[in-house]
């Protein structure tokens, strides 16, 4: 379905923010649009002063909200599942190791952000058979950020199978709640079932804010559609600019065209894709 | 007697422009199924209904199946009977999908 305004929005917190009053305008933006959940990610060591009043926003716009953050910025937020302030809390780790830490030990409601890079894709295995026994039943693979100049991570079709197989004998992703974002990663953990969102769905059921206020169709789709503060973000949303991305992102990848998988993976990730090629009608490289 | 009852953690939205554009449509007397006018999200699954399913969606408050239909029955032009085996239809397809519940 195609929706006039997103039900998901990203929206990442600049690392310097220390003004609320800023944040509290990109909330209210945000609430504008009506979506049914917004997943903030910050990365400083401490939440922003006044972050709390950004919540109670959102929880007196009935938007929920996923918050990630750094494992040594939980005390900060501790107690706001509780509060009704934060639909799910996640921490962000990259690493097993980083599993085994007595701070959220007693807390059931806290989940794991672990980012999938070149560097620990072949630790989860090892990470969904041992999140269980540290209390964490909910894990979430995030979207890679490809708003700067970061290169775009990815499987081979070789380290797909590889993965797979090791997930098939780890056995342990049925305990977790899972939310995997990268459709090749997807069906490493769930071979033969399709890949819940069908095709990419930048743009339509999502939105990303960036660091910097900028715009995105997605975190990892980087051509920018404007920025809050210059714009609404209803009007970027609304903006013709959005429904042109929208309409071709809709067709598949010309280089996809006569490729006998299309209609499973329906052009893979088209940002990892459009970062790789500089177009949209490259094949994401996670099929070579 | 069995209620009905929305699974408390979907999230979900009503759709202000297809709905506007679905009534026009039946002022018009034109077929409004294939539109969207709600949005469901849960567990990673998105649903649209259209607009019947979205007014069954509303009810599911702890009504019983009688009052569901009881409810939408002045509302669309249609026999009790056959109204009664889509609404039936609607909601055990909810259930299955873990959208809704029901409850003795």
């Amino acid at each position: 379905m195609e929706l006039a305004s997103p039900i998901t929005i990203y929206w990442d917190l600049p690392s310097d923010a220390d003004e609320p009053s800023g944040l509290l305008a990109i909330a209210a933006d945000i609430i504008a649009c009506r979506p049914l959940m917004v997943w903030i990610t910050g990365t400083a060591p401490t939440l922003p002063d006044g972050f709390t009043g950004v919540l109670e926003q959102f929880r007196e716009g009935s938007v929920s909200v996923i918050l990630t953050i750094p494992r040594g910025a939980f005390e900060s937020a501790r107690g706001f599942g509780e509060q009704g302030l934060v639909r799910e809390l996640l921490l962000a780790v990259d690493r097993v190791d980083q599993l085994d830490a007595e701070e959220w030990a007693e807390t059931a409601s806290v989940g794991i952000s672990f980012a999938v890079t070149s560097r620990n894709w072949r630790e989860l295995p090892d990470l969904v058979r041992q999140c269980p026994g540290y209390g964490i039943t909910r894990l979430v693979l995030p979207m890679q950020r490809l708003y700067g100049d970061e290169p775009p991570f990815f499987l081979t079709v070789r380290e797909q199978q590889e993965l797979a197989d090791a997930l098939d004998s780890a056995a342990g992703a049925s305990k977790l709640t899972l939310t995997i974002h990268d459709p090749f990663i997807w069906r490493a953990f769930n071979p033969g079932v399709p890949f819940p969102q069908g095709g990419c769905q930048a743009a339509n059921t999502m939105i990303a804010i960036a660091p910097d206020g900028g715009v995105y169709p997605c975190p990892t789709l980087p051509v920018r559609l404007g920025t809050v503060g210059e714009a609404s973000l209803r009007e970027i949303i609304a903006s013709a600019a959005k429904k042109e991305l929208r309409q071709k992102l809709l067709e598949h990848p010309g280089a996809c065209r006569e490729c006998k998988e299309l209609a499973e993976c329906r052009g893979g990730c088209r940002g990892r894709a459009y970062v790789v090629h500089q177009s949209l009608e490259g094949e994401d490289p996670a099929c070579w | 007697m069995q209620t009905i009852h929305r699974n408390p953690n979907v999230m979900w939205r009503e759709e202000a422009d297809a709905l506007a554009r679905v009534q026009e449509a039946l002022d018009r007397g034109d077929e409004v199924e294939e539109t969207g006018t709600s949005v469901l999200f849960s567990g990673g699954v998105m649903l649209s209904l259209n607009f019947l399913g979205t007014e069954i969606w509303k009810l599911c408050d702890g009504r019983t199946m009688d009052g569901i239909v009881a409810e939408l029955l002045p509302q669309f032009d249609v026999e009790e009977a056959v109204l009664r085996e889509d609404v039936q239809a609607f909601l055990d397809e909810l259930a299955a999908k873990g959208f809704i519940t029901y409850a003795e």
